[in-house]
């Protein structure tokens, strides 16, 4: 395939939903490549499917072996859990870490796109996102309670975005199940910490744009604040 | 870095659109040179519904489609010449709500469609943050192509 500095767009299957690269730049196609191979590594380390990951090691209690990147993981979802005060707590509930994985294989593939000199992309895990570059991009969300619909946000640039739906939601200071409004979106500096606020959000709404304030971040409830 | 938003995001949300939207990622003799860099592609005909070619190197790509509940994604299998998956490409994305899928006209558009001949929906809304899309069905796609080289390609 010839270089070229047009855009270029991919999408794979990964991380138990369909990831799509977006980049413009020269050799982009070859950036994407290297961008999907930092995904398929945390989808390896952090799959809470595969027997083979980190999760099964750390469910085992063998914290030897683990991927340095999870490593990373582990620590920022400890700082996150200290400043939502315990809002957001991997430890209590299994699948914590398979969901914030997805934003760090985000925040990954963003910085191996830069890295490949690549100045402008998104990566989109199946709604969570992350755009880089000057430009400013339109940005939607689809609401987990309302499928049907796309509500258009506004305008991003350099920053990314979750959502969380508010079903089946566990509050880890109490370990059982809370009312909260329908999904909550968090726009952030990175993916990682995206992911990570959407539930402390969703559980404290009230208190949602001060959290999320300490991360550099912000909360929008799409479906309005209405507990349900 | 701090996240630069405009002012009016901090409003609720105004404006919603209708959630149908297609993407083509790449052509056959796209995805056939991305996972069989400088290849050429024999057809084989089979009675099938996947699409098989034989790389020149070695090895197979395999075109097929599944159709989710709201969603139809055309993807593309490279095994190498053991029948290992060396690689998976998304060719097309097309998704639907509101129960069109099962709708015999929604999914009569897609016959005797190629990659080449994209359908024009929506095709700028790119950033949709929400709901997350499940790969389910192409893992399970996958799973069938592999039954089907046990089948139809091993001995070949």
């Amino acid at each position: 395939m010839r270089a070229t500095s047009s855009s270029v767009r991919r999408a794979r299957p990964l991380l138990g939903t369909l990831v799509e690269i977006r980049a413009t730049g020269a050799n982009a196609a070859r950036a994407i490549e290297r961008a999907f191979a930092a995904i398929e590594r945390v989808h390896r380390a952090m799959s809470a499917q595969e027997s083979s990951s980190d999760i099964a090691r750390l469910r085992a209690g063998r914290h030897a072996a683990l991927d340095p990147w999870t490593r990373r993981v582990l620590e920022r979802a400890d700082e996150i859990r200290v400043g939502t005060e315990g809002l957001f707590d991997c430890a209590a509930c299994d699948h914590a870490l398979d969901g914030i994985a997805k934003g760090f294989a985000v925040d990954r593939a963003v910085e191996t796109l830069q890295l490949a000199g690549i100045g402008a992309g998104v990566v989109n895990a199946g709604g969570d996102l992350r755009v880089f570059g000057e430009a400013y991009e339109d940005l939607y969300v689809r609401p987990p309670d309302r499928p049907h619909t796309l509500l258009y946000l506004g305008r991003i640039r350099d920053c990314a975005v979750a959502t969380s739906a508010s079903a089946l939601l566990i509050d880890p200071r109490r370990a059982d199940a809370r009312t909260a409004p329908p999904a909550a979106s968090v726009i952030a500096p990175d993916c990682m910490t995206a992911d990570a606020l959407t539930k402390p959000c969703l559980l404290e709404p009230s208190c949602a744009q001060e959290l999320a304030a300490r991360f550099g971040a912000r909360a929008i409830f799409p479906g309005g604040l209405a507990c349900r | 870095m701090t996240p630069r938003w405009p002012a009016f995001l901090a409003a609720p949300v105004v404006l919603s659109v209708p959630a149908a939207h297609a993407t083509v990622y790449l052509s056959v003799e796209q995805a056939q040179q991305a996972l069989f860099p400088r290849g050429s592609f024999t057809p084989l005909a089979l009675e099938r519904r996947e699409r098989v070619w034989r790389a020149s190197q070695g090895g197979w790509f395999i075109l097929d489609e599944v159709l989710g509940k709201h969603e139809l994604i055309t993807y593309a299998v490279a095994l190498d010449a053991q029948g290992r998956v060396r690689g998976i490409e998304v060719l097309e994305y097309r998704e639907s709500h509101g129960g069109q899928v099962r709708d015999a006209k929604w999914r009569a558009q897609f016959a005797g469609k190629s990659v080449a001949d994209p359908l024009q929906l929506d095709r700028d809304i790119r950033n949709i943050s929400g709901a997350t899309l499940s790969c389910r069905h192409v893992t399970d796609g996958v799973k069938r192509v592999l039954a089907m080289y046990e089948s139809h390609l091993k001995q070949r």
